[in-house]
Formats: structure tokens, C-alpha cells, sequence
């Protein structure tokens, strides 16, 4: 039984062969193996082939060609500058919301969260389309009301335009700013606003200068993690920026996926934008580690709400305007839609009809498919993703063998990767043979997993780290192995937040676009990819009709979620970290 | 007539007198008798069907119509073959072909049948890497005469035929209003009211850009872009943009209006005078097959007079001498003006130097 310890003992300096292959290590091992697979060899890939002409052999001209043309250079800069509005975008839509939910007498509060939790369930490429048909230049809904009211011939707004598209994207990443900032905020006790009070700062003042700086962490990270989203999204690209004619990176990679297929240039196309991330993650290491935030990790001190008198209701009515345009608005237009013959000839009886999801649901042959494939991918993905990272995490937090942290930083690694440049190292490792996965189910269930690792080894680490080793080393004592601890005993305690977490990766997954757009099969196409094959076939009351059936689908888990996990679960700080 | 000669200058008479192609008037003349079959072929195609029996689902990459349409003739397929199934993937013509490249180059066979308006010589490119597999369809021989030169014998058949013409909505723009030719696409009073498909995405869309580039020059295209059209990818997509009146005038195959007229959309097509475009939609077996029975039959049945008919029910030229399509305005395609169609050598040749220039014109 002694040889199954794995708690390193300082005293063993002989080792057994037995010891040095303990099943700890073995299943160390085997983790080791999955993450090269699932990370290590798709980046390595990706690099090798950017410097390799379709043949194989070595050479630069992947590089440039990156550069020889005017509208490629031009893709970078409006993708740069497109990651900068919408995270910046996103600190005012989402932070004001954050402090009046958590550290004012704001009323709503609930239901503000509430409605903030569907925003983040709302796939972006849904609100993107119900945003055209709201602010269409000249038949947007918006715009033909502001039309009527103030008789004028143009429109106010126009949702083909840089402005259009940082709107639109922004208004469905502000959750994470949201959730960051908030949890932040919930550990920031009133002592010291109290202190800056008492030296005479009035309640702005403490504010600005005492709460937000302690909460800078959250806010560079939460920046950080719409600034990646906006420059990775490809689906509010498609439909708004292609139309607008505006290039981004994630466009001009989805030309490269097209005639003639050029992998190797779209792998050194991705460089840049990975060195652009990393040097993101890397600045913000920077500027948090000159600085300490202790105060966060307390947990005690006095914790009051600012009684913010008349002013609460103007912080209520603008939560109120962007959850506005975030839900309410894009949910009218797309039921409208979903359930018209012809949506622009507006409500009426005449133009009531169900053909769009009779069509969808009895007539095209894929579908069905479609939503069978959706649901049984996420699924598969959420509970590999979860079996490795809380594997992962478990021996990390335990020190269970030297070098484990390793383990941990290749499990966040994914995060600094954009989708889709995940998905091109995919392809170029495991789409030709040996492996041979193109088309199949494996490759888009294994981009899901190595997509949301992040989020499910945050979620896991930090409920590993809420049990206390004391219980484990009970059973280790009383002659229990490793293995026993964690069936027995860790696994029952995180049963709950387990769950949580299984959620928070079902859920994007379910709605993953930019991989599954570049690694799906006729045979393995997910909701997201149908939603895009309809976006080109001219019907957007069929599109609306699938987008309330994924919808569905989505909230039908959720519900699980919230009923069995409580209102929060979605909620918490470590969503994605 | 005489106008459209105005407009296009004398260097291209010669283009202009043969614009409407003797290929496409003979194929509404009805000046066929269809061939006999030759004894033995019917069983043959007995034992395809018996093996096909064994084979399982086929998948079909499609572009010519839309998803609905292909699912239409899929399950008239079905229900002709009790037991056989066809899986129809929907995408654009240049959608269709990146899907193919990617499964062939990761060495996959997914698709048996791949059917697209083949702009920007896609099936050369197949042929010449020897993707196609050899299979002459009995039905071949009962396609009006003049579509067989369109035909690469043993690999390549055209199964159908489309417009590209324009439409307005008739609630923005007034008949009289409304644009008569490709030429006052261009007039000021359309700016920022276009809307138009992508060469790279849409098959008739591109075949377009490489007639009008034969015609005009690519001056036309630049003209176009100051008016700053709203391009989307699928020419289905200017449908929507039409329909809602985001942009109220704007390229598009005739056969879509008919589906958006049914649904009480006010849309009105114009085939313009100088020529609506019309784009030949092909049919090959892929080598890789997996399916390779099912794709026989399945090519017997797109070339044969049910899927003419359900062709010409959509608005879609029939190339089957029995069935006629009725336009828009209840006029034969031989009675409108017609661009000269092209071959798939002009595209191929053509069509990826149009759209990089058309990538670098209108930014993407």
C-alpha cells in the first residue's frame, strides 16, 4: 500500500522502481500526453507550417506573402483597433452595472443579473443578425421608427460601420466585464472608502481613487478577455463586417481557409495575433506584479451598501438601457422573424406562420442532425475538458509531483489562443493522416475541449482549492490510497461546483463558432455551422427560426443549472480567468 | 438592341450579335427527338440501383439552387428509389468547393456528387488532378442538343440553368424608375441603394463580373463601387436586403423572386437589355466516391425530365427539350437578351484575377 502514497516525503532518498512509477505518475503520464496532444503539438504545428510551402519544404514566403498585400496589413490594424473599443466598450457598459449591483442600493438588482446571465447565453452571432434587421441603415426597425417620428429619409444608424460592428460585439462580451468586476468588487470592504471618507473624499472621489484601483486585476483581465474576444470573433464578422467592407484578421483567415486553401499562410497570418496576445498576458503580469493587492483576498472587514439616494435610479435606467439592447430589443425582432412568412412586412396575422420551423425541424435533411450533433459534442467536450483539468488541478494543488505547475500553465495555455487559430493548428496536426480526424466528430469534440480547458481548469482549481487536504490525508492515514481519497471523498465534495463548471463550458460550446467553422464535416455540422450555411441561403425568418431553436436548447440546460445550482452559478469569478 | 450596341461600342459586335449562344435558343426549340436507349443499358442500370441498395446515405455538395430546392429533388429521388437517401449539402459555389478541397487534401471522401456552377475552372482543376470518376449517363444524350458542348464527356454534365438578372422593391421604386440595363446600375441616384453577391462566394455573381469585364472592362465594376453597393456573400443574400428594403435595387437570379413572391415580398424582376446572365449549372461523380452506385443514379436522375421539372417549377432553365421554364413576366429564355454564356475555360482563366481586384476595390 506504501508504494501507492504519492505524498512526496523529503525522507525517501532511495526509490524502488515501483516508487518511480507509482499510478500517480503514470496518470501524471497520461495527463502529460493529452495536453501535447491537445495543445503542444497543434501550436508547434502551426508554427512548423508557416515557415513550409505546401510541399513541405522550409521557406519564408508564407511571411511574405502576409505582407504583400495592402488589405492584409489592413485587416491587422482594424482588428487591433477593433480589440481596443470593444474592450474598453465593454468597462462602461459592464462596470457601472457591476458597482451599482454589488456595492449600492440600485434597485433591480436581480433582475439585472438575471438579464445579464442571458446576455451571456445569447450566441453573438444571434445578436448580430437581430441587430441588422434592428439598425439596417434603412430598414432597421430603429431606424424606420426614428424614421416615422422625425420624418427624415435617412435612418440614425447604421450597423455596417466600425462603430456598428464595436457595438455589437461589445454589447454581447460586457458579461465577462461584468462578472469580473463584480466579484472583485464583492471582496472590496467598506473600510477603507470608509478611511478615504473620513479624510475628507466625498463618495466619487473614494470611488475613483480607493475602490477601482483595488479592483484593477479584474478590470485589466476582464479587458484583456474582451480584447481577445473581439479580435477573434468571426461571426459577427461575417454578417457585419464583410458587408461593411471592412477586413479584419478573422476575415482575411477565412479567406485563406478558402480557393486556393493556403494553411501555411493563414498559420503565418495567425502569428502575429498570438504574439499580440501573449504580449497582452504578459503586460498584464507586469503591471499587476509591481503592485500588491492584498485587500482582495481578505474576506472579512465591514461590507455596506452606498446609499446613493435619487442617482440609483439613473444607474438603474442606463443597466436598463443596455440590457435594452443587449435582449429585449433583438429578442422582439428575432421572434418576429422566426415566426413571419416575410419579416419586413411587420406583425400581423397574415404573416403569422410555423413553415420556418416545420421547414427546419421535418424538412431539411440536416437539422435534426444539427442539433443532436450540438448537443452530444458539447457534452462530450464539457465532461473530457472537466475530467482533465480537475485531474490537473487536483495534482498541481496537491504538489502531487515536481514540475505539476507545468501541467497547469499547458491547461491555460488555450487561453491566450483565438479560436480559430486554435482550430488551423488543429486542422494542419490531425486533419491529413496518420490521424485523419477531418470531417469526423473527434476533431471538433477535441477543439472544444482544448478550447474551454481554461475555463474548466479555472473553475476546477478553485473548488479544489476550497477543499481542505486534511480530509484526504485522513483516508491516506487510515490506509486508504490516493485513489480512494478522491472517489470517496473529493469527489463528493465537489459534486456541486463540478457541475457549474460542466455548464460553463457546455454552454460556448454550444454555440462555438470560429473552430467548429473551420473543422466540421457534412455529417458533423453543429447548430453554429447551420446558422452559417442559413445566413447565405437568403432566409432570414428560417435563420431566426433556428436561432430560437438553439436558443431553446441552451436554456433548456441552463434551466437544469439554475434550478439545481442556484441563480449565481454562472456568475461567479472564475467563468473564465 | 441598337442601344445596347450604343453603350458597348463597336469593338464588340461581333460578341453582341451572337449574344443570344444557338447552345441556349436550340434548347427551348424542343428540336430533339431524345435518343433511343440502347438495349442492355436499362439493365445496367438495374444492377447500379441493386448495388447501390448496399451503399448507404449519399452526401451531395450543391450551389445551383437553394437548400430548400435541393431537398425538394433529393426526396423526389427518394421517393423514386424507396430506400436510397441523399443528403444535400447547400453552400455557395465557391463554399461547395473549398469544403471538397479541404476533405481532398486531408484525403476524407465525404461527397459522392458535387454539383456547382464551377466558376473559376473547378472542374478542370478537378479533372486535371484526376478527382473525377468516368461515368457517361444515359440521360446525357436526351439533354437538348446544344447544351452537349458544354458537356466533358465521361466526368462533367450540365444538370440545369439559371438567371442573373436585377430586382427592385416595388414599394422603394416606381416601375418607371427602376434600372432597364446593367449600364444604370451605375447612375448616382442608385448610391448607396445597391446591393450585390461576392464573386469569390457566389458562382452567378462571378460568372457576371467575368461577362461584364469581357464586355465593359473592369471599369464597370469601379464605377459600380461609387455607389457604394452593400455586398454580401450569396446573391440569395441580396434577396434579403431587398425584401427588407435595406437596399432597394439589386442583382438577382430570377428564380429566387419567386420563392419571396410567395411569401408577399414586393419584388419585381427586370432582365436587363443588355443581357441577363445565364450561368450553366454542372454535375460530376467524384472519384473518392463513397457512394458510387448511388451517384450514378442519383447523375441519371439530375439530368433526367423529373428534375427538369422541378427545375422549371422553380424558376430554373430546364436543359431537357420536354420541359419548358416559363420567366418571370411569362416570357422563354429565348425571348429575353442574354450575355454570352460563358465557358468554364473564360472563368477559369478570368474569374481569381476579378476577385482579387474586386477584394482590393471594395475592401474585402
Amino acid at each position: 500500500m506504501s508504494a501507492l502514497r504519492a505524498i512526496p516525503s523529503p525522507e525517501a532518498i532511495v526509490k524502488t522502481p515501483s516508487q518511480l512509477w507509482n499510478p500517480t505518475k503514470l496518470v501524471c503520464a497520461a495527463l502529460a500526453v493529452a495536453l501535447v496532444f491537445l495543445v503542444g503539438n497543434p501550436l508547434l504545428r502551426l508554427i512548423l507550417i508557416s515557415f513550409k510551402t505546401p510541399t513541405g519544404a522550409f521557406t519564408f514566403d508564407n511571411y511574405i506573402e502576409i505582407v504583400s498585400r495592402w488589405r492584409y496589413l489592413v485587416g491587422y490594424r482594424n482588428s487591433l483597433v477593433l480589440g481596443f473599443s470593444v474592450a474598453s466598450l465593454c468597462l462602461l457598459f459592464g462596470v457601472p452595472m457591476a458597482w451599482g449591483v454589488s456595492r449600492t442600493d440600485m434597485p433591480g438588482k436581480q433582475l439585472i443579473q438575471l438579464l445579464v446571465l442571458a446576455t451571456f447565453v445569447t450566441p453573438p452571432f444571434l445578436g448580430a443578425t437581430s441587430w441588422v434587421l434592428l439598425a439596417g441603415p434603412n430598414a432597421g426597425w430603429l431606424n424606420r421608427a426614428y424614421m416615422a417620428i422625425f420624418g427624415t429619409q435617412t435612418g440614425l444608424l447604421n450597423i455596417y460601420s466600425f462603430p456598428g460592428l464595436v457595438f455589437v460585439i461589445a454589447i454581447y462580451s460586457f458579461p465577462y466585464t461584468f462578472v469580473f468586476t463584480k466579484a472583485a468588487l464583492d471582496l472590496v470592504s467598506s473600510e477603507m472608502e470608509d478611511a478615504a471618507n473620513c479624510l475628507g473624499a466625498g463618495r466619487a472621489r473614494a470611488t475613483f481613487s480607493i475602490t477601482l484601483p483595488l479592483i484593477r486585476p479584474a478590470l485589466l483581465g476582464a479587458w484583456i478577455i474582451t480584447f481577445l474576444e473581439a479580435v477573434a470573433i468571426i461571426s459577427s464578422s461575417i454578417i457585419i463586417a464583410l458587408p461593411a467592407n471592412i477586413n479584419l484578421v478573422s476575415l482575411q483567415l477565412w479567406e485563406f481557409f478558402g480557393y486556393p486553401l493556403r494553411v501555411e499562410t493563414a498559420a503565418a497570418y495567425a502569428m502575429p495575433l498570438l504574439l499580440v496576445t501573449l504580449g497582452l498576458v504578459l503586460l498584464q503580469r507586469r503591471i499587476l506584479g509591481a503592485r500588491g493587492y492584498v485587500a482582495l483576498t481578505g474576506k472579512g472587514g465591514e461590507r455596506r451598501l452606498i446609499d446613493l439616494g435619487a442617482w440609483r435610479w439613473l444607474l438603474l435606467a442606463y443597466a436598463g438601457l443596455v440590457l435594452t439592447c443587449s435582449l429585449v430589443l433583438p429578442y422582439l425582432v428575432l421572434l418576429q422573424a422566426a415566426f413571419a412568412k416575410a419579416w419586413a412586412q411587420g406583425l400581423s396575422w397574415h404573416n403569422l406562420t410555423f413553415a420556418n420551423f416545420y421547414f427546419l425541424l421535418f424538412q431539411h435533411s440536416t437539422a435534426k442532425q444539427a442539433i443532436l450533433n450540438t448537443i452530444v459534442y458539447s457534452s462530450a467536450a464539457a465532461t473530457l475538458a472537466l475530467g482533465l483539468a480537475i485531474s490537473i488541478a487536483y495534482i498541481v494543488s496537491r504538489r502531487l509531483v515536481r514540475f505539476g505547475n507545468v501541467l497547469g500553465v499547458f491547461a491555460f495555455a488555450p487561453f491566450v489562443i483565438p479560436g480559430m487559430v486554435l482550430a488551423i493548428g488543429f486542422y494542419a496536426s490531425y486533419a491529413p493522416p496518420p490521424f485523419a480526424l477531418a470531417g469526423t466528430a473527434a476533431i471538433l469534440v477535441l477543439a472544444f475541449v482544448t478550447r474551454f480547458l481554461p475555463i474548466a481548469y479555472s473553475n476546477a482549481s478553485a473548488a479544489i482549492r476550497g477543499v481542505n487536504p486534511e480530509m484526504e490525508e485522513a483516508v491516506l492515514i487510515l490506509g486508504g490510497s490516493r485513489f480512494v481519497a478522491i472517489r470517496r471523498v473529493v469527489g463528493p465534495l465537489l459534486k456541486r461546483s463540478l457541475l457549474g463548471a460542466w455548464l460553463l463550458v457546455f454552454i460556448p460550446a454550444c454555440r462555438e463558432v470560429s473552430s467548429a467553422l473551420f473543422l466540421y464535416g457534412p455529417n458533423t455540422r453543429t447548430m453554429s455551422v447551420l446558422f452559417f450555411d442559413l445566413t447565405e441561403g437568403g432566409s432570414f425568418e428560417q435563420l431566426a427560426a433556428l436561432g430560437v431553436i438553439l436558443l431553446c436548447t441552451t436554456l433548456v440546460f441552463v434551466g437544469v443549472g439554475l434550478k439545481s445550482l442556484g441563480r449565481d452559478f454562472m456568475l461567479r469569478k472564475g467563468g473564465s480567468e | 438592341m441598337r442601344t445596347i450596341i450604343g453603350i458597348f461600342g463597336i469593338g464588340l459586335f461581333p460578341a453582341i450579335r451572337c449574344r443570344i449562344p444557338p447552345a441556349v435558343l436550340l434548347a427551348f426549340a424542343v428540336a430533339l427527338t431524345p435518343l433511343a436507349p440502347a438495349f442492355g443499358q436499362t439493365a445496367d442500370l438495374k444492377a447500379i440501383e441493386a448495388a447501390a441498395h448496399k451503399e448507404g446515405p449519399m452526401t451531395w455538395y450543391v450551389s445551383l439552387y437553394s437548400q430548400a430546392i435541393a431537398e425538394q429533388t433529393a426526396a423526389a429521388f427518394m421517393q423514386k428509389y424507396p430506400g436510397l437517401r441523399i443528403i444535400p449539402v447547400r453552400s455557395t459555389t465557391g463554399g461547395s468547393f473549398q469544403r471538397l478541397m479541404q476533405d481532398l487534401k486531408s484525403d476524407v471522401a465525404v461527397a459522392s456528387v458535387f454539383s456547382t456552377t464551377g466558376q473559376g475552372g473547378q472542374y478542370q482543376i478537378l479533372q486535371q488532378d484526376g478527382r473525377l470518376a468516368e461515368y457517361t449517363p444515359q440521360n446525357a444524350g436526351k439533354l437538348a442538343a446544344n447544351v452537349r458542348s458544354a458537356i466533358k464527356p465521361g466526368t462533367v454534365y450540365p444538370m440545369g440553368a439559371g438567371l442573373l438578372a436585377m430586382a427592385y422593391n416595388t414599394s422603394k421604386v416606381k416601375e418607371q424608375d427602376a434600372p432597364k440595363s446593367w449600364m444604370d446600375l451605375t447612375d448616382p441616384k442608385w448610391k448607396g441603394r445597391l446591393a450585390l453577391g461576392h464573386p469569390a462566394f457566389s458562382g452567378f455573381d462571378a460568372s457576371w463580373c467575368v461577362s461584364m469585364v469581357k464586355r465593359v472592362g473592369w471599369k464597370y465594376y469601379v464605377a459600380l463601387a461609387k455607389n457604394d453597393p452593400l455586398v454580401q456573400r450569396s446573391t440569395f443574400d441580396t434577396l434579403t436586403a431587398l425584401n427588407s428594403g435595406e437596399r432597394v435595387v439589386s442583382t438577382l437570379p430570377d428564380a429566387f423572386a419567386i420563392d419571396a413572391l410567395a411569401r408577399g415580398n414586393p419584388i419585381a424582376v427586370v432582365y436587363p437589355t443588355d443581357g441577363s446572365e445565364m450561368v450553366l449549372g454542372y454535375t460530376a461523380i467524384l472519384k473518392n466516391a463513397p457512394q458510387p452506385n448511388t451517384a450514378r443514379l442519383f447523375t441519371e436522375f439530375l439530368l433526367d425530365v423529373e428534375h427538369a421539372k422541378i427545375m422549371a417549377d422553380n424558376g430554373y432553365i430546364s436543359l431537357r427539350p420536354e420541359v419548358v421554364t416559363i420567366l418571370q413576366g411569362g416570357k422563354r429564355a429565348d425571348q429575353i437578351a442574354l450575355l454570352p454564356v460563358n465557358s468554364m475555360e473564360d472563368t477559369e482563366q478570368a474569374l481569381p484575377g476579378i476577385v482579387e481586384k474586386w477584394r482590393d476595390l471594395f475592401g474585402q
